[in-house]
């Protein structure tokens, strides 16, 4: 039984409670830090009331992680785990949610992800560990992405309670009610199945069309809101005026390498307001005049814009062998022949994948569970046995040249001579 | 050359098929050694990984360069991550186009993988086994930089998580020396 100290008002579920020591948990500046990070990035400038941070999304997940646990019945150590690592799981997010993600990648030459400096800050943060005790290692264990029991899936799985929440907060605020779907159903109708050496995480076959509709809320919340093209866009123009800031010496790279001793002391000193704030700091920079022109919305447009499939294999073959380098090259060439400036010109490769319309195939290939339907004499099935709807499975790779308006014509014309 | 490119050539030069994401992983591995590719290759329980390489696979099979099929066994109904499956990677038309430009462009380095690849065939018969542990032993002989003894190099594959038998052992530096010996030059 848990005594709740806090209750905290939430538009979506009405109340979350919180323990005494999740409040202590939630004091820390780490998880402050989330109130300041917004939970779309960019997004507000495609729907304007996008401006939801990590902070509300950390104890909607805590409140649906909970709900999950106590339908599958843990018990109330496992259940304590999971709430500390829900309210922990987002921690490891940089300025602007996932752009920094692309950000770090870019810097470090690897991929590093909010996953991965989580982990870190927990490591790190002596503050954390000791109200965690003796639970530390279990909460690590937990958001570590090689745990695979049903514990984990209700962290990081096919269905877990950071997407059942995120969907319907992103929704919510976005005013995209695509994203809606039925919550209660998808709870009522989980169940934990064990078959000797594991246990998994199932959906009873009655909550089949709830989880239709979750998959199909996924799917289209994913083409209106989070591969829109002016998100796109504008990702893009941010990763940029961090680059260039990088160039010309308004950010220090250093402090962004995951390695470097003082990675988490400078990475916490980040958020979304303050990130744009150095970077406005230097007027002399084109980092400058990005962020300004992404706080007033004066975007890049497509200057060009193809889907890979559709074009002839030694083309295709180009722009898949595109290194970085080979990005800025193509960029620079077009800066030429356009005469405009090259920071703002991007080619930008985009692969838009939509992972619960994965095959249980796919999920196999990245060594992960597929979603399972339990019938009523208790046999598992994969979800595309049973289900009635059939999706292109494919990814779609697009790629872009986004340019400022007035250049649009003549990039377009550039690149398709580029590009038959 | 290009990871994708470096793929594509390999299938190619093993007949225009391969069976096992394993044996591409490891084959791409003995051409990067040869410096015919670069591929971030890491310690992973099968030996030496690249996640570039295993990205490079899964992108050429969505845009059509490689044609892909899978066998699996399943334990339980249904598919979970432990079990048995096996890959086969063929090259589609578009794949079988782009090779013969590979060949065109990069000639050298494109004969190359192929005196590698049908070493490999001739050799072991792209037994993925003996890959891997030709992989691994090369892998710690390389990061220590100086000769190391039989002994030596088991234990530090132990300190991998990597058991080697003495027969592993031998068919591993079998295959090495037959690598060193093909007349491959560096860079």
């Amino acid at each position: 039984m848990f005594k709740m100290q806090k209750f905290f008002r939430d538009p979506i579920y009405g109340f979350i409670g919180l323990t005494e020591k999740e409040v202590e948990l939630l004091d820390i500046p780490a998880v402050q830090r989330l109130r300041r990070i917004k939970q779309l990035g960019n997004t507000h400038l495609v729907y304007p009331s996008a401006f939801h941070t990590r902070f509300e999304h950390i104890l909607g997940v805590l409140h649906i992680a909970t709900r999950m646990a106590k339908k599958l019945n843990l018990n109330d150590e496992d259940i304590e785990i999971i709430r500390y690592a829900a309210l922990l799981h987002d921690i490891g997010h940089g300025p602007m949610s996932h752009n920094f993600e692309t950000i770090l990648e870019t810097v470090n030459n690897n991929k590093i992800t909010h996953e991965a400096v989580t982990l870190k800050i927990i490591e790190s943060d002596s503050h954390i560990k000791q109200i965690l005790g003796d639970k530390t290692k279990d909460v690590l264990s937990l958001l570590s992405e090689a745990n695979q029991t049903v514990n984990q899936e209700i962290i990081s799985g096919n269905i877990d309670a950071d997407r059942l929440d995120y969907l319907r907060r992103d929704s919510y605020h976005t005013g995209v009610a695509y994203g809606n779907f039925d919550l209660e159903r998808i709870l009522f109708t989980i169940n934990k199945k064990d078959d000797g050496e594991r246990s998994y995480l199932t959906i009873l076959e009655k909550g089949m069309d709830a989880l239709e509709h979750f998959r199909l809320a996924r799917y289209l919340m994913h083409t209106q809101v989070y591969y829109h093209h002016v998100r796109a866009i504008s990702d893009n123009m941010l990763h940029r005026a961090v680059e260039v800031a990088i160039r010309d010496n308004t950010l220090d790279e250093k402090n962004l390498k995951f390695d470097d001793e003082n990675f988490i002391d400078n990475y916490l000193s980040l958020d979304d307001s303050r990130l744009f704030q150095k970077i406005l700091a230097n007027p002399q920079s084109n980092s400058c005049n990005l962020i300004r022109d992404l706080e007033n919305r004066n975007l890049l447009k497509r200057g060009f814009e193809i889907e890979l499939k559709g074009i002839n294999p030694l083309e295709k073959r180009k722009i898949l062998n595109m290194k970085p380098k080979d990005f800025r090259k193509l960029e620079s060439d077009i800066a030429e022949k356009c005469d405009c400036d090259k920071d703002f010109i991007i080619a930008h490769l985009q692969k838009i994948d939509n992972a619960l319309y994965k095959s249980s195939y796919d999920f196999f290939k990245a060594a992960k569970t597929p979603i399972l339907i339990e019938t009523d004499n208790g046999d598992l099935h994969e979800l595309e046995e049973k289900s009635p709807i059939y999706a292109k499975q494919e990814p779609q790779h697009k790629f872009f040249i986004f340019c400022p308006e007035k250049y649009k014509l003549k990039i377009n014309e550039f690149a398709k001579n580029l590009i038959p | 050359m290009d990871i994708s490119d470096a793929i594509l050539t390999t299938v190619k030069a093993a007949g225009g098929e391969i069976i096992g994401r394993t044996a591409i992983q490891k084959l791409i591995y003995f051409e990067s050694i040869f410096g015919l590719v670069e591929a971030n290759y890491k310690p992973h329980f099968y030996g030496p990984y690249s996640s570039d390489v295993s990205e490079g696979i899964q992108e050429l099979t969505e845009l059509d360069f490689l044609k892909e099929e899978i066998e699996t066994s399943k334990t339980t109904g249904f598919l979970v991550p432990n079990d048995w499956r096996r890959y086969r990677y063929e090259l589609d038309s578009d794949g079988d186009e782009v090779v013969s430009i590979i060949n065109k462009d990069s000639k050298d380095e494109y004969d190359k993988i192929f005196k590698i690849v049908e070493l490999c065939v001739k050799t072991v018969t792209i037994d993925v086994r003996i890959l891997s542990w030709a992989a691994k032993v090369n892998l710690i002989r390389s990061n220590q930089g100086k000769p190391m003894t039989k002994d030596e190099i088991k234990s530090t594959a132990e300190s991998f998580g990597w058991k080697i038998t003495e027969p592993q052992f031998d068919n591993a530096i079998q295959l090495l020396k037959e690598l060193e010996h093909c007349e491959i030059s560096n860079g």
